[in-house]
């Protein structure tokens, strides 16, 4: 099936899509997402001019070729973020609507989590600030703000294990345990 | 006409939910957008979508002057909602005590003072923010002890934007047959992560009292662990000195989790 320019993409609950541009990019839409691909260039001498998509809702996981040209204008727009691509592997969330703690009240987000390679993310309303994501960390587009410094990729993951783990024997004193110790 | 720019490739969980692909692309809605804004909790009893399972298992040595302990277990947990989860969590413990104990990394070496018990333990796991956990626990113990155990258990992340995030975890315990009540503390800080594992460094210390321990005991050293990401399997190392005089434990753990 083709897809054209300016096509919106949606998935409904429990799909999901994956989308294989023409130098073999790929691109893999979550459940619930709609995104568009608003220019999609490559140059008669094989050279990559641009891909630029708007992802309106949902999460979008990029595997860019680099068999085609260096992918030096490849972007992901959401309504707070542009996250342009300086490697192969990452993955951005869009989400509309639900406030999250500690950012008083807003509820817009874009969260981009790098794989591999390096992306660089900013806000349109701050393009004098551009932060630079590395393989093996996240950052987070809070509504206006500038895109926060990135963290470890790993956390969450781990964050689950080390809240169970962090209370997992020994005991601190493991001899207490006992009715009668010696 | 528009060009064709790519191919698709679609697939599908359930049947009958493909993806539509409609012309003209909408507009972006600006991030100062009026719409209306759910409260972070506005979910809380709203059952888990995917629901989540899972299962970790760990094993763990300590060794002191005084005495040693080896246990192994494993903990389920499955979601409920977003901010609560079911727990329970069975563990087997091998204690060594006493003067000349038989070391469990050599045993036979010394005289036998060694007791074996199970602990059974279930409660509640409340996430209210991100990376953070409370666990309510109680149970009891089978075998060389009887106790009823309650427990109290909490970790957090601090500075979770930065290259140096800060977990922060205390845990509390109180045996009614001994009326001994554990506490302990660990701070930790991630030194070094990949996309695939987690170096960190910190340290812990312990507070012990009641019942038949005079006055308040404790220990505390330095902490060094390690987390594959990939395999969701870490090793945390500790040492230091305390009450029972110089010790040393090793903690291994995995954990697997399915999603439905």
């Amino acid at each position: 099936m083709a897809v054209l320019l300016h096509d919106l993409l949606m998935t409904s609950a429990g799909a999901s899509l994956v989308l294989m541009l023409t130098d073999n990019s790929k691109v893999s839409l979550g459940e619930s997402a709609k995104l568009s691909i608003d220019e999609h260039l490559i140059g008669p001498s094989a050279n990559r001019g641009g891909t630029i998509m708007k992802l309106l809702s949902g999460s979008v996981h990029s595997l860019v070729s680099s068999s085609v040209g260096r992918p030096f204008n490849y972007q992901i727009r959401t309504s707070n973020s542009i996250i342009a691509v300086r490697g192969t592997d990452f993955e951005v969330d869009y989400t509309e609507g639900k406030a999250r703690i500690g950012y008083n009240g807003c509820g817009i987000y874009t969260d981009v989590r790098v794989h591999d390679g390096t992306v660089e993310v900013q806000n349109p309303a701050h393009p004098e600030v551009k932060i630079e994501v590395t393989g093996g960390f996240a950052t987070t587009v809070p509504c206006d703000a500038p895109p926060l410094n990135p963290g470890p990729l790993g956390l969450a993951a781990h964050a689950v294990v080390v809240g169970a783990v962090n209370a997992l024997p020994p005991p601190a004193c493991p001899i207490c345990v006992m009715v009668h110790p010696h | 006409m528009r060009n064709s720019i790519a191919i698709l490739m679609i697939t599908t969980w359930l049947a009958g939910l493909v993806c539509s692909v409609e012309a003209h692309a909408q507009n972006i809605a600006p991030a100062t957008s009026k719409a209306p804004v759910e409260s972070p909790y506005s979910d809380f009893f709203q059952l888990a979508h995917p629901s989540e399972f899972s299962l970790t298992a760990f094993t763990s040595a300590f060794r002191s002057d005084k005495y040693a302990t080896i246990d192994e277990g494993f903990q389920f947990e499955q979601r409920v909602t977003n901010y609560v989860g079911v727990v329970g969590r069975v563990t087997g413990y091998q204690l060594f005590i006493g003067e000349g104990f038989d070391d469990p990394l050599s045993p036979g070496n010394g005289h036998r003072a060694r007791y074996n018990f199970i602990r059974m333990e279930g409660g509640l796991d409340f996430s209210p923010y991100p990376l953070t956990h409370f666990f309510f626990l109680g149970g009891s113990d089978l075998g060389d002890s009887s106790a009823g155990i309650i427990e109290g258990d909490f970790s957090s992340w601090l500075k979770v934007y930065s290259k140096h995030p800060i977990n922060a975890a205390f845990s509390a315990s109180y045996d009614s047959q001994n009326r001994v009540t554990n506490s302990e503390i660990d701070l930790r800080v991630v030194g070094y992560s990949t996309e695939s594992y987690l170096l960190l460094v910190g340290g812990s210390g312990s507070i012990y009292g009641g019942g038949f321990v005079t006055g308040l005991q404790g220990q505390g050293g330095p902490g060094f662990g390690g987390y594959y990401t990939p395999w969701q399997t870490g090793l945390d190392l500790q040492t230091g000195y305390g009450s029972a005089g110089v010790f040393g434990q090793v903690n291994l753990y995995k954990s697997l989790s399915w999603r439905d």
